[in-house]
């Protein structure tokens, strides 16, 4: 009733309606929940009628359904431009744009629509657009790290959208944006995200968005987060060459090895050896296993931790500790200030003997599950 | 309402709004004295000039020099009343539900004047009068669908559906200190982050959290409030629920502000009188950046040929199009009503009609692209939408006035 021509206002269907919240019923948290279902709807109620205006378009990025639990927000690639659709229930118009879809260069878009869904209603108004380099100047709030743009600072006029690209202006929409480095995928930094009420404003932006970038590392928080039980590395299972996500074999020689690794074992018995990466504050570290069959039918373990780089000393004060199944603390070694890796007393255990691995430091904390 | 004629006038009168009709003109005496002042010093000048004048005038003496930037805006203010009433009257539902008042509507939307001529490029085509309408307009709609939106919600699904910027400015109208407005806003993030409803796809009708939930968000306080500055005091989950009821009060009262006097025009704030002016270097500056009389006259002669244009446009556009324009802007009728009359979806009206706006939009920026050699970007096509918008409303009124005027007769 109080709108424009100039504005689109779209009665919700039923049946999108419902399967929107039938969607979005699963998502661990109500904030979970709510940014789905309202993402949700503005994908299947828009991208239909902006075809004729962005043919061809396509969401981005991938999988951006495990994405809606954390951040709210929709990207569309047309064929030239991107649009980015966000997603309202407030009452008052106000364009608020999360961080990730503004500095990240993979994800920024040129077009921001500003959607607002009444959900009692039942209806969706796209009531206004902005560019990039609009809500780049626009207001931003540190606390939630989003963009703002006040009603009136926003294009309330989506005809001048249309006219503005079938005019073919070259204007520019997007501004500079830097590129974000990409990091190791570190478990422990998911296991910490998974736990947290909040994650995208847990730990430092940029290293927030790298991990968002990758697929795999989206797709094990959004399963974590939804109570999947806590991955367990399987040792008997790595000489069957099944390995857990995340071990990887190391290239390079090893730099350091500890006098005592290769006493007892005969010369064609199989070793395997395997490297995670773990992160510790800006610290990229990794952390080894080394697992060969004993004579007697058990396996003998060698854990130990060093620099990603191999280099560099570990940071001072660093701890590995070797826990059993109830929590007792079995071994604990400290770093040094000169060392490049440490590692705990090889040992040997029967097949299905549960361990825990510690690495802390600095209040940073890391931990893998192990069965023997 | 009589309209005003005299250049004085237009700028230091201001409308009578009692019981809620226009009521005649009351002046203000200090911008009188102001307005006569300029007369007599530049007689030849015509209302376009005076409208960039002090708007330019505005512009130059900033928000700092609060008398002269009074003035100024008082000047406008007076000169824009019956655009404002006018707009008002546009946006207010046209049933008269005895809910809205047109004065009430109309202090809301004078009040936009100083948002209004930050953002009024005076250089740009669309007349102050012709942007202010669309301001108003626009702004008196979306604030009336707030209120009614409002209206419909218990306190606590208006506080899931206020945005933090709005629930600040309430909590800061009602004079809390600082400190205060930022423990009751971290309470609210706490509210809305844990307790958005997850059976049900609805808000308006939000209960209060129950027990659990409440000590859940309490948790959730405590663990934060040591990370404002100064920190935050503890609160029980019973404080935290009064204080929140409070602030859902003071969110209604933003959209429901208590009447002023009516209209009261800015100049009578304004202590003592004005002795001096702008010192006469500044006004010659200002009196030689302003568009010459050639200018006016080239303006006029453009807006001739865009009226052939668009009209000639119109009559390309498909029958049923001409009719939803017609029904619109003619007749004023709301999407719904016209959706009943055609006997089609609403979503077909609103689809169309955009659709219909947007061919003109493209066609007349082609047009001026090729005629007055415009350059290409969004700001530029965002003006010219504002001239299309108005000039359909005037140009259908019109027309619809004569046909009225014909059948009375």
């Amino acid at each position: 009733m109080y709108i424009t021509p100039t504005q689109w206002q779209i009665e919700i269907p039923d049946a999108i309606a419902q399967t929107a919240w039938r969607k979005s019923k699963v998502c661990p948290t109500p904030q979970a929940q709510w940014n789905t279902y309202l993402n949700q709807l503005s994908c299947d109620v828009l991208l239909p009628l902006l075809q004729d205006y962005l043919p061809t378009a396509t969401r981005y990025p991938d999988g951006i359904a495990t994405i809606w639990e954390v951040v709210s927000g929709t990207g569309l690639q047309g064929p030239v431009k991107r649009m980015v659709l966000v997603p309202d229930k407030n009452i008052d118009r106000e364009l608020s744009v999360p961080q990730e879809w503004v500095d990240s260069p993979e994800w920024a878009g040129d077009y921001y629509l500003a959607v607002q869904i009444n959900p009692d209603e039942q209806s969706l108004t796209v009531w206004g657009y902005a560019t990039h380099t609009m809500l780049k100047a626009g207001a931003y709030h540190a606390a939630d790290r989003t963009y703002h743009l006040e009603a009136d600072q926003v294009i309330q006029d989506l005809n001048v959208l249309w006219v503005t690209q079938q005019m073919n202006f070259q204007e520019v929409t997007q501004g500079a944006i830097a590129p974000i480095q990409p990091i190791a995928t570190a478990e422990n930094l998911l296991q910490r995200l998974a736990r947290s009420p909040r994650p995208r404003l847990e730990i430092p932006f940029v290293q927030w968005m790298a991990c968002l970038h990758q697929p795999d590392w989206r797709r094990r928080l959004s399963a974590l987060r939804r109570g999947e039980p806590p991955k367990v590395n399987h040792l008997s299972q790595w000489f069957q060459n099944i390995f857990e996500a995340g071990w990887a074999v190391i290239d390079n020689p090893l730099i350091y090895e500890a006098p005592a690794l290769r006493q007892n074992s005969a010369i064609d018995a199989p070793i395997i050896r395997r490297v995670k990466a773990l992160q510790l504050h800006d610290r990229s570290l990794f952390l080894m296993m080394t697992v060969e069959p004993t004579p007697d039918g058990r396996l003998e373990v060698q854990v130990q931790v060093r620099s990603r780089d191999e280099e560099t000393r570990l940071p001072l004060g660093l701890i590995v500790t070797l826990q059993s199944s109830s929590g007792e603390t079995i071994q604990m070694v400290q770093a040094l200030p000169e060392d490049l890796a440490v590692q705990l007393q090889r040992f040997r255990s029967n097949t299905g003997t549960p361990f825990l691995v510690q690495v802390e430091w600095d209040g940073d904390r890391a931990e893998e599950l192990f069965m023997v | 309402m009589q309209s005003r004629h005299s250049l004085l006038d237009l700028f230091s009168t201001f409308l009578n709004l009692s019981d809620d009709r226009a009521q005649g003109w009351l002046t203000d005496g200090r911008l009188h004295r102001h307005m006569q002042q300029h007369l007599d010093q530049n007689a030849s000048a015509a209302e376009d000039f005076w409208v960039v004048y002090w708007h330019r005038y505005w512009q130059q003496v900033g928000p700092e020099d609060r008398v002269r930037s009074r003035i100024s805006e008082g000047h406008l203010s007076a000169y824009l009343q019956e655009t404002c009433y006018w707009s008002v009257q546009r946006a207010m539902p046209k049933t008269g539900s005895g809910q809205v008042q047109l004065s009430d509507c109309f202090q809301v939307a004078i009040a936009q004047m100083p948002k209004l001529l930050r953002k009024f490029d005076s250089s740009q085509r669309p007349s102050l009068k012709a942007y202010a309408h669309r301001a108003f307009e626009n702004f008196v709609r979306d604030h009336l669908r707030q209120r009614q939106e409002a209206d419909c919600c218990s306190d606590w699904g208006l506080l899931i559906k206020v945005s933090r910027k709005r629930l600040s400015e309430a909590l800061k109208q009602s004079g809390m200190a600082a400190t205060d407005c930022d423990r009751v806003i971290l309470a609210w993030s706490c509210f809305e982050e844990l307790y958005l409803p997850t059976k049900v796809a609805g808000l308006r009708q939000t209960k209060s959290p129950d027990v659990e939930t409440w000590q859940t968000i309490a948790d959730a306080y405590d663990r934060q409030r040591t990370s404002l500055q100064p920190p935050a005091p503890a609160m029980a989950p019973a404080q935290l629920e009064r204080d929140l009821l409070q602030a859902a009060k003071q969110v209604r009262t933003l959209l429901y502000p208590p009447l002023k006097s009516l209209n009261l025009p800015k100049g009578n704030d304004i202590p003592g009188e004005i002795q001096d002016d702008l010192p006469a270097s500044e006004q010659d500056s200002l009196l030689s950046s302003l568009i010459q009389q050639e200018d006016l006259d080239e303006r006029q002669q453009q807006q001739q040929q865009m009226q052939a244009f668009l009209i000639t446009t119109i009559a390309t556009l498909g029958r049923q199009a001409q009719e939803l324009l017609t029904l619109y802007y003619g007749q004023r009728l709301k999407q719904q009503q016209i959706a009943q009359h055609l006997n089609i979806q609403q979503y077909t009206v609103s689809r169309q009609l955009s659709k219909a706006r947007e061919i003109l939009l493209l066609r007349l920026v082609q047009w001026a692209n090729q005629t007055w050699h415009i350059s290409a970007d969004s700001n530029v096509v965002a003006s010219i939408s504002t001239l299309l918008e108005d000039w359909l409303q005037y140009h259908y009124e019109l027309a619809s006035a004569d046909t009225t005027s014909l059948e009375g007769s």
